[in-house]
C-alpha cells in the first residue's frame, strides 16, 4: 500500500530560495491573481504570475529586500493607510535603504538597475526617517517601476490588530463577518469606514468601544501634516503599541477564507489521502497540509515543574543501537590490535585477557518527533481552571530538553486544522535545527485554536520523521486531549481514518506513542486506536513519566516487527558489525 | 591496525603547485594570535564550520614559524596508542614505534589534531598533561615522561555546529586552550582568497561571493548547511579550468547542498540570477 506525500510546485515557487535569501528569513512564494500587483506580508510573498520571468524575479527581490530591512514591521505604518502618494514615497525610500544594507549580497545586474531607479532619492537612515519623509507632501520623488509591486499598509496593520480583535470578538458572528469583509477589501478608505461602522454599532457595547480605543480610531485632534488628500478626521491614528500577533487568532482569520472560495487559498505543500470507512477506500489528495514557523514570545520566569533528569532516564535506554566495544573479556571476534599487543606482551611477561570484540546496544540512534495538539479543545479549562494544553506544552519542553541532552535527533511540531484544506503544522523545531532560545519562544507563544484532523496530522508527521529522521529508530509522540474532530471529520469516520494513519506509520517502521495528559475527552477512542501498549492517559504530568519508557519501548517493538515483515519498505538497515 | 600517516609540510612552500602553497589571507587577528600563543607555549583550539580555512591557516603558520607540521585526522577508532605509539613485532624482537604525537613532542613540531571531536573522550584525555603548564607526555609502555620543548605546540580543530551533543568536546579539555573562532569570511576576504590564492578572475570572484553571501542568509531550515568557502573555490577552479560558470556553480554549490528536487530547482534559479 503506497502512501506518499506529494510536494506541489507552482511556477512561482522557484523563487522561494531567492526570496528567503534576500529576506534573510523563510518566505513562502505564492501566485497572486494574474495582473494583481505583487506584495508581501513579511511571511508570504504574492507574485504576479502574468509578469515575464525577469520582472517576476525583480519584484521578488525588491519585496524580499523590504522584508529584510524591516520596512513592513514598523507599527507607524498605519499612518500611511489611505495615502497613495505617501505609500509610494515610503516604498522608494525604504527600497533605497534596503539596497544599501544588502549591497554585498545582490546580483550585479540587479544592483545596477536598481541604482538607476533610485538615483536622486534622499538617503534615509531608518524606518522612522523614511516614514517622516514619506508623509511630507513636499518631498518630490520618482515612482518605482510598476512591476516591483506595492506596499499594503492597511493589510499589514490589520494583521497586527486582527489578533487582538479576534480574541475579543470571537463570540459575535456578525461582527466577525464584517471584519472578514474588511480584510478582503482593496480600497483602504472604504475599509476603514467599514471598520468604524462595525464597531460603532449599538451592539458593540463595551467590547466595541474598548476596541476602538485600542485601535486608536474615533475622532482625535487632527494631524497638521495631513495634507495629502486623506480623509480628514477618521484616520488620525494614535501611536499606541499594538499587541503582538497572537498566532491562534490570526490562524482563525486565515482559516475562514476557504469558505469564501478556495481561489484565495495559497497552495499547500503537501497533500495526503484520507480513509473513508464508509466507502472502504482512500480519497486521494484529500487533505492539504501547510507548514509555518510561528512567531515567538519571550518566556516569563518559570520554575521547572519536573526534574528533567527523570524524563531523561526514561528515554535514555530507548532507541539504542549497536556499537562496537573493543578489549572485551569475551565476544564473537578477536580484537586484532589487542591480539598483537598480547603477542608482544607475552615476551615481556605481560598478560591481558581482554582480547575480544563485542557488540552491544550502546549507541543512540533515535529520531523523535513530538506532535503537539494545538487545537481549541485543549485550551478548555477544567474545574480547577487548568488547561490540558499547558500540561502538554510542559511535557513537550521536558522531552525536548531530555532528547537534546542525550543527543537524539528531535523535532517539535504543533498542529491544528480548519477543514480538510487547511491542516496546519507549526514548526517549533525541525530536525536539523539546533536547540536555541528561539525554539523555546515559539513554544511559549502557542495558543490553542482550530480543530483536530488527526489522520492528516499523523500522516504528515510520519512523512517528516521518515524523511528527516535519518536514523534507525524513528518515533512520533503525540500529545493530545484526544478529541479528533474537524469539518466532516468525526465519529466513526475520524476514528477509522486516524487508525489507518497509525497503521501506515507502523508499517513504515515508525513507532507511535500517544500521551493524553490532563484531559478526560474521548479517551476510549484513542485507547482503541493506539492499543493499550502505546497509549497513556494521565491526569497530570508527574504521573505520566514513570510509564514513558514502557510505552516507548512497546511502540518500538511493534514498529520493528511490522517493518521486518513488509519487504517493500525502503528501509535503512542498521549497520550490524 | 594502521598508524595514521603524519603529513609534514616543510617551512615555505612551492607556490607553483597549488597544493604546496601555504599562503593565506587573514580575516582578523588570527595570525598574531597564533604567533603569540606559540611564543607563550599555549595550546590552540580552532573552532568553526567546515571549509573555512582552518587547515590552510595552520599550514601557513607552521611555514611562517619555520616549524614542521604533523597533522592527525581524528576519527572514532583513534586510540591513545595511535597517538602516542606502540610496540611492534620485528622478527622475534619488539620494537617501539613513536606515534605522531610523540614525534611532534620530540621534534618540537606543531601537532595538529583535526576534528578532534570525532575521537573518543578517553583518547583525548591523553592530551591533557600536554595542554597545561606541565607540557608533559606520559608514555606508560616505555615508562617515560617527555617534556615538550618550547617550540612544540598543540593545535586542535573542531566544528561546534555538529548537532549531536554526545560528541561535544569536554569542558575540561576546552578550558585548557586558547580558542580562535573561524566564521565564514567577510566578502572582501573571500574575494581576495579566490583571486590571490586560486587565480580566479576578479569579476567572476565578485559574482561568486555575492551568491554565497545570499545563500548564507537563508534560514537554517531551508538548507541543512551553508555554502562553505571551499565550495566557492571549487566553483571558481572549475570555471578557471574552462567550464561555464553557471554549470560550475551548479556542480560545486547547488548539487552538494540539497537532494530535494524542489530545493534544487530553487537554488538553480538563484544561481541563474547571480551568475547568468
Amino acid at each position: 500500500m503506497m502512501v506518499r506525500a506529494v510536494a506541489m510546485a507552482s511556477p512561482v515557487e522557484r523563487w522561494t530560495t531567492l526570496a528567503g535569501a534576500l529576506a534573510a528569513r523563510p518566505l513562502s512564494v505564492l501566485a497572486a491573481a494574474p495582473g494583481e500587483a505583487s506584495w508581501t506580508d513579511g511571511h508570504r510573498l504574492w507574485l504576479d504570475p502574468a509578469l515575464p520571468l525577469a520582472q517576476q524575479r525583480e519584484a521578488c527581490m525588491a519585496q524580499a529586500l523590504l522584508v529584510e530591512a524591516g520596512s513592513l514591521e514598523y507599527p507607524g505604518l498605519r499612518r500611511l493607510v489611505g495615502r497613495r502618494a505617501a505609500i509610494s514615497r515610503y516604498m522608494v525610500l525604504e527600497l533605497a535603504r534596503a539596497l544599501r544594507r544588502s549591497a554585498a549580497c545582490l546580483p550585479v545586474e540587479f544592483e545596477e538597475r536598481a541604482r538607476g531607479w533610485l538615483s536622486g532619492v534622499p538617503e534615509s537612515g531608518s524606518v522612522e526617517i523614511s516614514l517622516a519623509l514619506a508623509l511630507d507632501a513636499r518631498t518630490a520623488m520618482l515612482e518605482l517601476p510598476a512591476h516591483l509591486g506595492r506596499l499594503r499598509p492597511a493589510r499589514l496593520s490589520w494583521k497586527r490588530v486582527a489578533g487582538r480583535a479576534g480574541q475579543i470578538l470571537r463570540k459575535t458572528p456578525m461582527r466577525e463577518a464584517r471584519l472578514e469583509s474588511i480584510d478582503e477589501d482593496e480600497d483602504t478608505e472604504e475599509a476603514t469606514g467599514k471598520l468604524l461602522r462595525a464597531f460603532s454599532s449599538p451592539l458593540a457595547g463595551a467590547a466595541g468601544s474598548l476596541l476602538l480605543k485600542i485601535l486608536g480610531l474615533g475622532r482625535t485632534p487632527g494631524d497638521t501634516r495631513d495634507q495629502d488628500g486623506a480623509d480628514g478626521g477618521a484616520m488620525a491614528l494614535g501611536e499606541e503599541t499594538m499587541m503582538s500577533d497572537a498566532p491562534g487568532a490570526d490562524a482563525e482569520q486565515t482559516a475562514r477564507r476557504p469558505t469564501q472560495g478556495s481561489a484565495k487559498m495559497p497552495p499547500a505543500r503537501w497533500h495526503y489521502p484520507e480513509w473513508s470507512v464508509a466507502a472502504q477506500t482512500y480519497r486521494p489528495n484529500w487533505t492539504h497540509v501547510h507548514e509555518i514557523t510561528p512567531m515567538g514570545r519571550s518566556m516569563a520566569e518559570r520554575v521547572d515543574v519536573l526534574a528533567s533528569t527523570s524524563i531523561r532516564r526514561q528515554i535514555a535506554r530507548i532507541g539504542l543501537e549497536f556499537a562496537r566495544h573493543r578489549a572485551q573479556r569475551d565476544g564473537p571476534d578477536f580484537d586484532l590490535e589487542r591480539l598483537v599487543r598480547h603477542a608482544v606482551g607475552r615476551h615481556a611477561g605481560e598478560v591481558d585477557e581482554r582480547l575480544y570484540l563485542a557488540t552491544r546496544r550502546t549507541r543512540r540512534d533515535l529520531a523523535l518527533l513530538v506532535l503537539l495538539d494545538v487545537s481549541q479543545s485543549t485550551g478548555d479549562r477544567d474545574a480547577q481552571g487548568r488547561r490540558a494544553f499547558d500540561q502538554q506544552r510542559e511535557m513537550t519542553r521536558q522531552l525536548l530538553k531530555a532528547s537534546v541532552h542525550l543527543g537524539d535527533r528531535v523535532a517539535v511540531y504543533g498542529f491544528h486544522s480548519w477543514g480538510r484544506h487547511l491542516v496546519r503544522f507549526l514548526r517549533i523545531k525541525h530536525f536539523s535545527e539546533l536547540m536555541s532560545p528561539a525554539v523555546g519562544r515559539r513554544l511559549e507563544a502557542l495558543e490553542p485554536a482550530g480543530l483536530t484532523r488527526l489522520g492528516a496530522a499523523i500522516r504528515h508527521a510520519t512523512h517528516l520523521v521518515d524523511h528527516d529522521g535519518q536514523t534507525r529508530h524513528r518515533m512520533v509522540l503525540l500529545l493530545t486531549d484526544g478529541f479528533a474532530y474537524d469539518d466532516e471529520y468525526e465519529g466513526a469516520h475520524a476514528e477509522a481514518d486516524a487508525g489507518r494513519a497509525l497503521q501506515e506509520a507502523t508499517e513504515r517502521g515508525i513507532a507511535c506513542v500517544c500521551l493524553n495528559i490532563g484531559s478526560e475527552q474521548d479517551d476510549e477512542r484513542l485507547r482503541r486506536l493506539y492499543g493499550e501498549a502505546a497509549y497513556l492517559r494521565c491526569s497530570n504530568l508527574h504521573k505520566s513519566v514513570p510509564a514513558l519508557r514502557r510505552l516507548m519501548r512497546s511502540a518500538m517493538r511493534q514498529a520493528d516487527s511490522r517493518q521486518r515483515r513488509s519487504p517493500n519498505r525502503h528501509s535503512k538497515e542498521a549497520a550490524r558489525p | 591496525m594502521i598508524m595514521p600517516r603524519p603529513v609534514s609540510t616543510p617551512a615555505g612552500g612551492n607556490p607553483a603547485n597549488l597544493e604546496d602553497d601555504t599562503s593565506y589571507v587573514a580575516s582578523g587577528n588570527e595570525i598574531t594570535l597564533f604567533e603569540t600563543a606559540w611564543h607563550e607555549r599555549l595550546p590552540l583550539l580552532l573552532k568553526g564550520p567546515t571549509g573555512v580555512g582552518k587547515t590552510r591557516f595552520v599550514e601557513h603558520m607552521a611555514a611562517r614559524l619555520g616549524r614542521p607540521l604533523i597533522t592527525v585526522p581524528c576519527h572514532e577508532d583513534l586510540t591513545a596508542a595511535d597517538l602516542v605509539g606502540r610496540y611492534l613485532l620485528q622478527g622475534n624482537d619488539t620494537v617501539w614505534m613513536d606515534g605522531p604525537l610523540t614525534r611532534a613532542v620530540r621534534e618540537g613540531a606543531i601537532c595538529y589534531l583535526d576534528e578532534v571531536v570525532e575521537a573518543r573522550a578517553d583518547t583525548v584525555v591523553v592530551l591533557h598533561p600536554l595542554m597545561d603548564h606541565r607540557r608533559e607526555l606520559h608514555i606508560e609502555r616505555l615508562g617515560q615522561t617527555l617534556r615538550a620543548p618550547p617550540a612544540f605546540m598543540l593545535v586542535l580543530s573542531y566544528n561546534p555546529g555538529y548537532q549531536s551533543l554526545m560528541k561535544e568536546l569536554k569542558a575540561s579539555t576546552r578550558q585548557r586552550m586558547v580558542a580562535i573562532d573561524f566564521d565564514f569570511p567577510k566578502p572582501e576576504v573571500e574575494r581576495r582568497v579566490l583571486v590571490e590564492l586560486y587565480h580566479v578572475d576578479p569579476a567572476v570572484a565578485d559574482r561568486l561571493v555575492r551568491l554565497a553571501q545570499a545563500i548564507r542568509r537563508l534560514d537554517a531550515e531551508s538548507l541543512s548547511e551553508a555554502v562553505s568557502p571551499r565550495a566557492l573555490v571549487a566553483a571558481g577552479r572549475l570555471a578557471h579550468g574552462g567550464m561555464a560558470l553557471r554549470e560550475a556553480a551548479i556542480a560545486a554549490i547547488a548539487a552538494p547542498l540539497s537532494d530535494d528536487a524542489a530545493m534544487r530547482e530553487s537554488l538553480v534559479a538563484l544561481i541563474d540570477t547571480y551568475l547568468a
